[in-house]
């Protein structure tokens, strides 16, 4: 698949996007109305509850508020789900948001702007509510969307998503613009920074089979020859030092080494004997196969010959 | 069965417009309106 160029999603995926879709414009046009009822009877009201109520809720205002609050909720998650799957669709519930807040704001400022309950001039309570829910409607929206029409000039035509985009759209004073390239392979992984050749050989499965156990082989026993060579313990490492000066110095003096000479050629020949239980037991938990041991326990053992 | 992908937005407008449709019938089945 070539950057950029997406396969056409699934029927099902898409109806059910459709359907969330459907279900969040549902929820927006029910709090719309419960909302304008509300207003209607002043902009406040009360049901339920061992209270005297002075102003019951119009009918039907509750369980739609209930509704399409909970609606949303739930529409919302199923259609970034669907949308995820279809492909890149995922962001389409966000639009509510933008939904949502303008149809409220739209209704505070009918309310107390335009055309105000009988006898009453601007109404402020409400005015102010509606210009600042028209900010948060529109104001995500249009940084989304200068996001991704950076993105689209940056990234060679690739569609800018939500959640590549919001970096940079974001970058306060001061701050250094991001590399739109790199957000995007970031977030989508659509394009690798590095670029590899890949060359593809065709073989029979038994052959392919082969040089691929011939492979695993080789880098196993790499793997165990590093692992024979190098001691996990630094400790251990100096130990072998000291053995082999101990072993210099009884050497070169023609005579029995102290029993500190001693005690390091034995924690030397310890840790060898360590090595060759770690590997034991690596092969038996099934990270080294039999070959690769047997290569590094006979580097081990033949250390231990050089010792004795 | 694929969908092409430049239909979507098309399918997804025709089911804003029946989901507002179908918010108004609840609303009106609820007693609003």
């Amino acid at each position: 698949m070539t950057g950029g160029v997406r396969q056409d999603p699934r029927l099902g995926d898409v109806l059910l996007l459709a359907l969330s879709v459907a279900g969040l414009a549902a929820c927006l046009t029910l709090m719309f109305h419960a909302m304008r009822a509300v207003m209607d009877v002043g902009g406040y009201c009360a049901e339920g509850g061992p209270y005297v109520i002075e102003q019951h809720c119009p009918e039907g205002s509750a369980p739609a508020l209930f509704l399409g609050i909970f609606g949303l909720f739930g529409f919302g998650g199923l259609g970034m789900y669907a949308g995820a799957k279809a492909g890149g669709y995922g962001w389409v519930p966000l639009l509510a948001w933008t939904g949502l807040f303008a149809s409220l704001g739209w209704n505070f400022l009918d309310y107390g702007l335009l055309s105000p309950p009988e006898g009453e001039g601007i109404i402020w309570g409400w005015l102010i509510p509606g210009v600042m829910f028209q900010v948060m409607a529109w104001a995500p929206l249009a940084v989304g969307l200068a996001g991704a029409r950076a993105m689209s000039g940056a990234a060679g035509g690739s569609r800018g998503r939500p959640a590549a985009i919001v970096p940079n759209a974001l970058r306060g004073p001061g701050q250094p613009a991001r590399d739109s390239a790199n957000v995007v392979r970031l977030a989508a992984a659509t394009e690798p920074t590095v670029h590899t050749t890949v060359r593809t050989i065709e073989m029979p499965p038994d052959e392919a089979r082969e040089a691929l156990r011939d492979i695993a082989s080789l880098m196993g026993a790499a793997v165990a020859h590093v692992a024979a060579e190098t001691p996990m313990d630094p400790d251990l490492r100096a130990g072998d030092g000291a053995a082999e000066a101990g072993g210099g110095a009884a050497a070169g003096g023609g005579a029995a080494a102290g029993p500190g000479g001693e005690a390091d050629f034995s924690e030397g020949t310890q840790a060898l004997l360590d090595r060759l239980e770690r590997l034991a037991d690596m092969r038996d938990r099934g990270l080294l196969g039999a070959d690769e041991f047997e290569t590094a326990k006979e580097a081990i053992m033949r250390e231990l010959e050089s010792r004795s | 069965m694929t969908v092409p992908r430049r239909l979507v937005p098309v399918v997804l407008v025709v089911a804003a417009a029946l989901g507002v449709l179908a918010g108004l019938r609840i609303w009106e089945a609820l007693g609003g309106g």
